[in-house]
């Protein structure tokens, strides 16, 4: 599992672990009921404080993305992108307002936008459509 | 509430006439990761020699695990693990030879862990000292400070002369060998991009007083960097939080910690139009801290310089 | 908690040792074989000068070594008292002293059994003679290592070894001019006072390896005066190390 660590970021060291795990389960990179290593394996690949891959862990429970099953480990959950829509809006909203902000500063105008979007949505779809191939060979 | 592994109390050290700590309050919680941060000369290294009772406080008190190094310095000693800066060690000794000679002065030494050590660190018994490199000298200084079992480790700048992949190793080490068995660890360093990773606080050190304390994950977003032409009759230095103040042309580039709204609510009105609002890096975040200009840093100072001058008249 | 101490010490001090029993054992050799000068004035030369010389050597390499390495924190941050590092690192500086001074004794008193200049210095000489060079020597030592700033490093340890050596030489001038003058010219035994000033000096001593005049009585005095000067310089070294870190 790959995980880089912005130093220079003004995101937190565990909301970044938080967004990349989020974005590898969303492309499919991490699979539901795939094992997640220990609070300390990840904490000792990462150099990181254990208590904030606890807290990483912790977080993503509570957005029922991975899911623990006592004695065995942390795993990624079931349903992991089944959440319900109301709060899966309310996430992509909230970067969205970033990403606008950002837009006026620089000017790019609200047409530009919806152009990005797209791209973006193509990159994803593209990337996981490879990774379930992968998967299957 | 969980005790206080170390304490450390109005602490203040002068050496001849010079100042060097004046009133560190401090206090580490057991089984945390606390970080030390500092520029080189702030106070570190003697800090840490007054919770080993290698020197002795000219005012205030320090206790390690409820023993006070003023008074039985050898107890504090049998009690924690301690590595120095820049740990200089016996070249003539083999590697094998300095562990069993280090290993004399603890009855709690455990061999087996040690053996274990020796080889998850990659040290040879065999290999002088002297012919160590830099990193596998800090690996052995590292296995030296852990061979009893302390439950408390004071590391003294441990990756000092470092390079980056030795340095984050090392950082490694002190997460699985120690942070997963419980144990307390006290680590000075200058660098806050390697202090805020590991450590689950952080106190700021800066001219013998603490300037900082606080947990290492809310820093990132706590600081803010405000852009903006001031009103005229604004009166910046009395923001709250502020940390730096920097005058350019027409414009001023106020930092601030803590950021929230409310905050936010007194740039906005100390300010014409815009504001630009930019998050700071870690070393822009220290030097905020350190040599942010808030106006009162003369003021602080002097404090310090009052406090010691009192200390040493009361003694 | 002494062990760990006693062993590295050992470990650090033991090639000067056997280097200075060595070279020192060769010169008695040597001056003896050569017949130079009397066997008695080799042993005089051997004990005084030898003993100087072994002394300032070994002082320099006592306490000093420890912070020019840079060991001394290293040393320092370990539970145990630093008396007790004290006083191991100047047993094995002392022992650095005594071992080829006893050497060379023994070379003395073995050399030349049927020399009737030897044999006439007799066993009971010889053993006063070595007893007045190692205690000369002692605290020659003892005074150079203990009385050198805190944070000397090795040369200057011999800097100090050197003034030392120089103030006894003209205390001596003084103190004996005033105190055993009058003693060798008209027979009158020195006052309590006088004496001790000239006891205090441990270049005294030398009155093992050649007596004093009789009205200074038994030695007993001057090896208790020298005693009290010992402990005080210990107490003033051991401050400085204790103070060192």
């Amino acid at each position: 599992m790959f995980v880089r660590i912005e130093s220079s970021s003004a995101v937190p060291i565990y909301r970044q672990i938080v967004d990349q795990i989020k974005y590898q389960i969303a492309t499919g990179t991490l699979k539901p009921g795939r094992q997640m290593p220990s609070v300390r394996d990840l904490a000792g690949k990462l150099a990181v404080n254990q208590n904030t891959i606890l807290k990483v862990y912790n977080q993503l429970r509570q957005e029922h993305l991975l899911e623990v099953d006592r004695g065995s480990g942390t795993f990624v959950a079931a349903g992991a992108q089944t959440l319900r829509a109301a709060e899966r809006k309310e996430i992509v909203s909230k970067i969205l307002g970033e990403a606008v902000v950002q837009a006026v500063h620089l000017d790019v105008s609200v047409d530009q936008l919806h152009e990005l979007l797209d791209k973006q949505y193509e990159a994803i779809d593209k990337q996981r459509l490879q990774g379930e191939k992968r998967g299957t060979q | 509430m969980t005790q206080a592994a170390i304490q450390i109390t109005d602490l203040c050290f002068s050496y001849g006439r010079k100042n060097v700590l004046g009133g560190v309050n401090l206090s580490v919680p057991a089984g945390s990761v606390f970080g030390f941060l500092g520029r080189n000369g702030s106070g570190k290294t003697t800090t840490i020699k007054l919770l080993l009772g290698l020197l002795k406080p000219s005012a205030g008190s320090c206790t390690v695990q409820k023993l006070d190094p003023a008074v039985d310095p050898m107890a504090v000693r049998r009690s924690v693990g301690y590595m120095a800066e820049d740990q200089q060690m016996y070249g003539w000794m083999r590697v094998g030879e300095i562990i069993k000679w280090v290993a004399g002065f603890y009855p709690g030494w455990d061999n087996k862990l040690v053996g274990e050590l020796t080889d998850l660190l990659d040290l040879s018994p065999r290999t002088k000292v002297k012919a160590l490199s830099k990193g596998q000298n800090s690996r052995l200084a590292l296995l030296l400070a852990l061979g009893h079992r302390p439950d408390v480790v004071i590391l003294d700048d441990p990756t000092l002369g470092l390079d980056p992949i030795a340095r984050k190793d090392f950082l490694r080490h002190v997460i699985t060998l120690l942070q997963s068995n419980n144990v307390t660890v006290f680590f000075s360093s200058h660098l806050l991009y390697e202090i805020e990773p590991v450590a689950d606080q952080v106190a700021i050190l800066d001219h013998g007083v603490i300037i900082k304390t606080g947990k290492t994950d809310q820093l990132r977003e706590s600081v803010r960097r405000f852009v903006f032409a001031p009103k005229p009759d604004a009166t910046l230095n009395r923001l709250e939080g502020l940390l730096d103040v920097t005058h350019a042309a027409d414009s001023v580039a106020v930092t601030i910690e803590d950021c929230d709204d409310a905050k936010r609510t007194a740039i906005h009105e100390a300010s014409t139009n815009s504001i630009q609002e930019t998050a700071l890096n870690l070393d822009e975040i220290f030097e905020a801290y350190v040599i942010g200009n808030r106006g009162t840093v003369e003021k602080r100072l002097a404090l310090t310089a009052d406090r010691a001058r009192e200390a040493s008249a009361n003694d | 908690m002494i062990s760990p101490i006693l062993w590295k010490e050992w470990r650090e001090q033991r090639w000067k040792l056997a280097f200075g029993t060595l070279m020192l054992v060769f010169f008695t050799g040597s001056f003896l074989a050569a017949r130079v000068t009397s066997d008695r004035e080799v042993a005089v030369v051997i004990w005084v000068a030898g003993g100087l010389i072994l002394a300032l050597h070994s002082a320099m390499g006592v306490f000093a070594p420890e912070r020019a390495n840079g060991t001394m924190n290293f040393l320092a941050s370990k539970p145990v008292e630093p008396w007790k590092v004290f006083a191991c690192k100047w047993l094995f500086g002392w022992l650095n002293v005594a071992g080829p001074m006893l050497a060379c004794t023994l070379v003395l008193i073995l050399f030349r059994p049927g020399d009737t200049t030897m044999m006439g210095l007799g066993a009971q000489r010889v053993i006063r003679g070595a007893i007045g060079g190692l205690g000369l020597a002692t605290m020659f030592y003892t005074m150079t290592c203990c009385l050198a700033p805190r944070r000397a490093g090795e040369a200057a340890v011999g800097l100090v070894g050197l003034l030392v050596f120089v103030a006894l030489m003209l205390h001596m001038v003084v103190a004996g001019s005033m105190v055993m003058e009058p003693v060798y010219r008209d027979n009158v035994e020195p006052s309590l006072l006088g004496k001790v000033l000239l006891f205090v000096n441990p270049l005294t001593w030398i009155a093992f390896v050649k007596p004093f005049h009789p009205k200074f009585g038994s030695p007993i005095m001057m090896i208790l005066v020298q005693i009290v000067l010992f402990v005080l310089v210990v107490w003033i070294g051991l401050r400085k190390w204790q103070r060192s870190v």
